[in-house]
């Protein structure tokens, strides 16, 4: 009689997850339905109907007709050095606060894994928006990778560090006396064993700076050089009323990380997980 | 190969990154403090006002409109996750159900979107006439309920705060299933011997272990409702209109629309100082709780 109940609980919150997972789900099947429509069919018939001629075409408008080719462009061309030099900035960073003693290490650590991690975007928008034009880089990709290179180094430096404190010391120790130099102790012992660290530093570092929206917008002025963000809200701006072609726009600024995400699922929910709780 | 350095050497590797925080961060970090007690178009002379910002500010009705916007994203961003998420982690508790890997990936799908993705999305669902909810309620018989639910200043604000649920409910979930995990199953052994029900077992148990959880949960809801978290998606889904735009976005339109560089850094150093203020009190009151 107890274990029928149970089995009843059971079968009760699989189906809760159930539903709640179709609506979680439903922007996305939505998204991808009415790219599918024309957009007279939708004026016509309203959003809840399957498309009356399914267009498959209206994803390949957005690059040939408007301009996503080259926000997608501009988006990697942002995102690839940002994550890159981020990372390897963050791997000697998080080797030099797990391993190493200082003088200044404890402020260190403070500074780039307390608050550099917990400055969000707008509270520093306007100096950033000031310090190009010091630089000289005003509407430039620059302008846009520097502070964003900053903030995910910092985020790395976290994770990776973490997870360099949790490697036995004897390690370093013993490949010090035979020698070895800092550096061939970070790239031959330490790196080696860290490649889910550093991939979960990577993957979510790609998908805060592919998604970012604030900083494109305060430091890139002209539509050229904008990134998929952004170019997604131009083009809505330009064409509210086409509904296929805006949901395919947002398909292409969404559909990159989704499959990031669904590659590396583990790194990502490691991640928003460890990440947070330290 | 960095050894030659001596002493020097922890700094030639925690240099760069020290660097680029220091510059990037840090000094515009400093700076806004600076450029919020001046009056400053961008271009030309500072000039040095004091407190003066922060006096106009307090006697600025679209300051507090967008101060009671953002007190309504944070019923939806925050306070409903939470209290939600916990509820739910709870029902499944420490039982493994079916599928619970493609459950976890689909709650925490929401978090890879670009925030004005989400926005172009819920602006099409939420659309008025021939948009998604609104056939749908008329395929259901619903006519009556048909609202235009981004055109009215009490259901905009509404509309974008089911956007913050959608996105941060999953997210609630996933952290407070894995804290509930790491609890010892002997506890529940033991009330359940004691006679506790399952309620008696939530409050006595689960809630009390996963302070750590509720303290993280909190303040990164907190801070996406208050900041860097709706900004994207209010510009995609109603430009701000409505009530809808939130103290970020309303220090940067004073900023870059309006020139008012040290008007908009005074909004700025608000919603800092509240975030700060909130943060805080979140994780003091989980430090005493753990005594």
């Amino acid at each position: 009689m107890k274990s029928a109940l149970a089995l009843v609980t059971r079968i009760l919150v699989f189906v809760v997850f159930l539903l709640l997972s179709v609506v979680m789900l439903l922007p996305f099947l939505v998204m991808i339905f009415a790219t599918l429509r024309e957009p007279l069919d939708i004026v016509k018939r309203g959003a809840i109907a399957l498309p009356e001629v399914w267009r498959f075409t209206t994803i390949r408008d957005v690059f040939t007709q408007y301009r996503f080719g080259l926000y997608l462009l501009n988006t990697i061309i942002v995102t690839v050095p940002t994550v890159a030099v981020a990372l390897a900035m963050a791997i000697l960073s998080a080797f030099a606060l797990a391993v190493m003693d200082f003088r200044w290490k404890r402020p260190v650590i403070v500074l780039v894994t307390v608050i550099a991690v917990m400055i969000s975007e707008e509270f520093i928008m306007i100096p950033l928006f000031q310090m190009q034009r010091f630089f000289g880089i005003t509407n430039t990709f620059l302008a846009v990778i520097l502070p964003q290179v900053a903030m995910s180094a910092a985020f790395a430096t976290l994770i990776i560090r973490s997870f360099f404190l949790g490697l036995p010391r004897e390690m370093a120790d013993a490949a010090m006396e035979d020698g070895a130099s800092s550096w061939q102790i970070l790239w031959k012992i330490y790196v080696p064993l860290s490649g889910p660290p550093i991939l979960t530093a990577a993957t979510l570092t790609t998908t805060w700076t592919w998604n970012d929206y604030i900083i494109p917008l305060v430091m890139l002025s002209s539509t050229s050089k904008a990134t998929l963000p952004l170019g997604l809200v131009l083009f809505r701006g330009a064409h509210t009323i086409d509904i296929p072609l805006t949901m395919a726009g947002t398909l292409v600024t969404a559909l990159p990380m989704l499959l990031l995400f669904v590659i590396f699922q583990r790194n990502f929910v490691q991640g928003l997980t460890q990440g947070v709780l330290k | 190969m960095f050894d030659v350095g001596g002493a020097l050497t922890p700094y030639l590797y925690v240099g760069p990154t020290l660097l680029f925080v220091l510059l990037f961060l840090i000094f515009p970090l400093a700076s806004v403090v600076w450029y919020s007690l001046v009056s400053w178009s961008g271009l030309g002379k500072m000039v040095f006002i004091g407190l003066g910002n922060f006096v106009k500010l307090f006697q600025d009705e679209k300051f507090w409109a967008a101060f009671s916007t953002n007190l309504v994203y944070v019923l939806f961003f925050s306070f409903i996750p939470t209290v939600f998420g916990l509820l739910l982690a709870s029902l499944i508790g420490r039982s493994r159900i079916l599928g619970d890997r493609f459950f976890r990936a689909v709650l925490l799908m929401p978090q890879v979107i670009a925030s004005v993705a989400m926005g172009v999305i819920f602006g099409w669902i939420f659309a008025p006439g021939f948009g998604v909810l609104n056939s749908f309620l008329r395929a259901i018989g619903l006519e009556r309920l048909e609202r235009p639910w981004l055109g009215d200043v009490v259901l905009a604000p509404i509309a974008v705060g089911v956007v913050g649920t959608w996105l941060w409910l999953g997210f609630a979930v996933v952290i407070f299933g894995a804290g509930i995990q790491k609890i010892d199953e002997a506890l529940y052994d033991a009330a359940k011997i004691d006679g506790a029900g399952s309620w008696r077992q939530f409050t006595a148990i689960t809630f009390p272990a996963l302070r750590a959880e509720l303290v993280v949960v909190i303040v990164v809801t907190l801070i996406r409702a208050f900041g860097s978290g709706v900004f994207g998606i209010v510009v995609a889904i109603t430009s701000g209109g409505y009530k809808t735009t939130p103290l970020a976005l309303y220090a940067y339109r004073l900023a870059f629309v309006e020139s008012k560089m040290g008007y908009g850094s005074a909004v700025v150093i608000f919603l800092m100082a509240l975030i700060i203020i909130l943060s805080g009190v979140t994780y003091a009151v989980g430090e005493r709780r753990k005594g």
